[in-house]
């Protein structure tokens, strides 16, 4: 069976009969139908979010720790045997965070083609979707479907104030996952230049191309990414973002609103001392990083016992090592 | 978390890595048994990359090529007018938005129109023709009526109604109802081309061509399932049923019984002097797409699940049903031609049944590369299809099905 078969059969098919019959059971409204998928596949997807949650809170706990072996470590082997040691000990799963967001991928891509076949763009388009439905009566009945949702037309390009509402809300979840505690490192200097072309850039992009596409496809981003939001927040907390952080200075000075000092919000603790930490004395030195490659070349390890320090105690963590066996 | 962010900044966690010296105050200097990130066996090996701002930045445009690409493809209107004879020529959508004077034999184009055509602007309505004047309205909404008396046609009045146009227009008293996308029905003065009345029908997209009768003009809508009669004097409406479901055929009046095929799998034939009361419904297998054909008392009408039905005009029972093998799809309306029903499927092949009682006669693959979505055109026991790639072919039904492809490559 080719891939394009495959990809019809088992996924767009019985998407779009998916999203008819939820059209029917919100009163005919597809925007609504729309809006009840997005939460219903939160849902399914929740057990790896809630990881990939865990796993991007574990990230930012060590993220001192990291700073330090990226100190101490100019040998880049070592320097990443002890991150993948410290991801160990932590029980972080860099790859972790990938299961939800690769899941969402042929969703979204699912869905933008979904929502082209059944608002239909063209009118052959919308003859097109006679084939895709199943016989059933519940699904064959609602066709065809409304298009209007909140003022807009579902399958026109997404206006202003949707694709503003997308923007909004990505350049918001970027915003709460950065954790600017971190700017206090310089060895993270890089990726915080990273996550700042970032806040921006994503949602840029994403918005551009939310207002070339069907607005129902806008919708469905803009619902799922605040869900995002709403669960990030509960579960990993907004780090030292601040509403008060959205105004202009002499505005917050003006109402006298303070901004939250980095690394004291929930989400952005501060490096916690370590009894076992990794100290100069007991680990390599950029001084004997040729030896200590030398060294592993002859079988023999150098330094273990200074580099297995960066545990963090947080019971979250725990769990997660529980979880993952 | 969205998708693309966290997917990218997992793999942004996996790329540690060699701070650049700029960004890392200690000197950082290989050693000498160091030879570069690429060369161990380790497969954690290669994450080991330069952390750069590139390597982000490619991978952003990675991203968004993934969903370029897996999100491409936009389809686009062609439009499905048929083809409509001009004396002994033929009027074909040659290509997306013009419209060729053909010669049927040789597929010479005599004129075109327009000359300086926009794909953007393809023709669903089938042109009208009322003596030497043609009346075009292409998807945009522009109205045309052109004289075709001459070598080259002469455009006599244009109005531009600013809507999508999907429904052939109806030419009913000396008026051209054009119906919309919009719901409205626009009334424009054949004679020169003013707007007498633009009716709102409070219902959504029009696709059918309206039918016209003693007072009156029916539509059905698509999106509400409601036809209605409009008053042809006041635009006022007159009646309106909710009874038939979403339609996108052309209506189709015998008498005072209006026939309308819809997509609630069903044929519902209204009593337009009973406020539109339903004296009957019949059910098919799918939806009913293309305009119903009326002959004596028999109904016939096929679905786009491949079944060709023959009912009865007064009582709604079946007569027969024929059902085409392999997944067929009819859109274009049935035509019939020396006591056959001929219905040509979207895929290209055509039906030729026996009108008295359903049995297949012949059937021919008239088509290779494209689907029949407009009307065929019948001349003599000729009929003509125009494809959606603009191929037209020429089939003849009394010849048992015998096709040839005539040239549109100089009408384009």
């Amino acid at each position: 069976m080719p891939i394009g078969a495959i990809w019809q059969t088992f996924l767009e098919t019985p998407l779009i009969n998916i999203m008819v019959g939820l059209s029917v059971l919100t009163f005919g409204s597809y925007g609504l139908a729309i809006l009840v998928f997005t939460v219903i596949t939160r849902a399914l997807m929740f057990p790896l979010t809630l990881r990939m949650l865990h796993s991007m809170r574990a990230l930012q706990e060590i993220q001192p720790q990291m700073a330090e072996i990226q100190k101490k470590y100019s040998d880049p082997r070592r320097r990443n045997e002890e991150i993948m040691k410290m991801y160990k000990t932590a029980g972080v799963n860099p790859l972790g965070c990938l299961g939800p967001q690769l899941l969402q991928f042929p969703i979204f891509i699912a869905l933008y083609q979904v929502i082209r076949i059944t608002l239909g763009n063209t009118p052959e388009g919308v003859l097109d979707l006679s084939r895709r439905l199943y016989e059933v009566e519940f699904v064959q009945g609602a066709v065809p479907l409304s298009r209007t949702f909140l003022g807009m037309d579902l399958g026109e390009n997404g206006n202003f104030f949707l694709v503003f509402g997308v923007f909004a809300a990505m350049w918001l979840q970027q915003r709460i996952s950065t954790n600017r505690s971190n700017q206090a490192t310089p060895a993270s200097a890089n990726q915080q230049q990273m996550a700042q072309m970032m806040q921006w850039m994503m949602p840029a992009v994403f918005s551009w191309f939310v207002w070339l596409s069907p607005a129902g496809l806008g919708v469905y981003w803009f619902a799922s990414t605040a869900i995002g939001i709403i669960l990030q927040w509960m579960f990993v907390g907004p780090g030292d973002f601040t509403w008060g952080s959205l105004l202009p200075a002499p505005l917050r000075e003006a109402l006298g609103i303070t901004l939250r000092e980095p690394g004291t919000g929930r989400g952005s603790r501060p490096p916690r001392t370590q009894p076992n930490a990794p100290t100069g004395g007991d680990t390599e030195s950029r001084t004997n990083d040729a030896s200590s490659g030398d060294e592993r070349q002859n079988g023999r390890r150098s330094g273990r016992q200074g580099s297995r320090a960066t545990r963090p105690s947080s019971r979250s963590s725990r769990r997660r090592r529980h979880h993952r066996g | 978390m969205n998708t693309s962010t966290s997917i990218l900044r997992a793999l942004a966690s996996l790329f540690h890595v060699k701070q650049s010296p700029r960004s890392n105050p200690l000197p950082l200097t290989p050693s000498k048994g160091e030879r570069g990130g690429l060369d161990l066996p380790s497969p954690r090996r290669m994450f080991h990359v330069k952390q750069s701002r590139r390597s982000m930045l490619a991978l952003v445009l990675g991203a968004i090529a993934l969903l370029g690409v897996a999100c491409g493809g936009i389809q686009q209107p062609d439009g499905w007018a048929a083809p409509v004879g001009i004396g002994d020529r033929l009027l074909v959508q040659a290509d997306t938005g013009r419209l060729s004077l053909i010669d049927p034999a040789t597929g010479a184009a005599v004129w075109q129109f327009p000359q300086d055509h926009e794909s953007s602007r393809p023709f669903y309505a089938t042109p009208v023709l009322d003596g030497d004047a043609l009346y075009l309205v292409d998807y945009q909404g522009l109205v045309t009526r052109l004289r075709t008396g001459g070598t080259t046609p002469q455009s006599e009045w244009v109005m531009d109604l600013g809507e999508h146009v999907v429904a052939t227009p109806l030419l009913h008293a000396g008026s051209l109802y054009v119906a919309t996308e919009e719901g409205r029905v626009h009334i424009i003065n054949a004679d020169d081309g003013t707007v007498a009345r633009a009716v709102d029908t409070d219902v959504r997209r029009i696709w059918g061509s309206p039918a016209g009768g003693a007072g009156a003009v029916y539509i059905a809508d698509l999106d509400n399932g409601v036809t209605l009669a409009i008053d042809t004097q006041t635009g006022e409406r007159v009646w309106a049923q909710e009874i038939s479901g979403p339609s996108a055929a052309d209506l189709v009046l015998n008498r005072d019984l209006l026939v309308v095929g819809a997509f609630d799998h069903s044929i519902h034939a209204l009593d337009v002097t009973a406020n539109g009361d339903e004296r009957w419904a019949f059910k098919g297998d799918g939806w009913f797409m293309g305009r119903p054909l009326i002959e004596g008392d028999t109904v016939y009408a096929a679905t786009m699940r491949g079944t060709v039905y023959a009912i009865d005009l007064v009582s709604g029972e079946q007569r027969w049903a024929f059902t085409a093998p392999d997944e067929a799809e009819f859109r274009a309306a049935p035509l019939l031609v020396d006591g056959m029903l001929v219905a040509p499927a979207r895929d290209g092949r055509v039906f030729a049944l026996d009108a008295a009682n359903g049995q297949q006669q012949w059937m021919q693959d008239v088509v290779s590369d494209g689907n029949v979505n407009a009307d065929p055109y019948l001349d003599g026991t000729n009929i003509y299809l125009v494809t959606s790639r603009h191929d037209l072919v020429r089939v003849d039904v009394s010849g048992g099905g015998a096709f040839q492809s005539v040239p549109l490559a100089a009408a384009r």
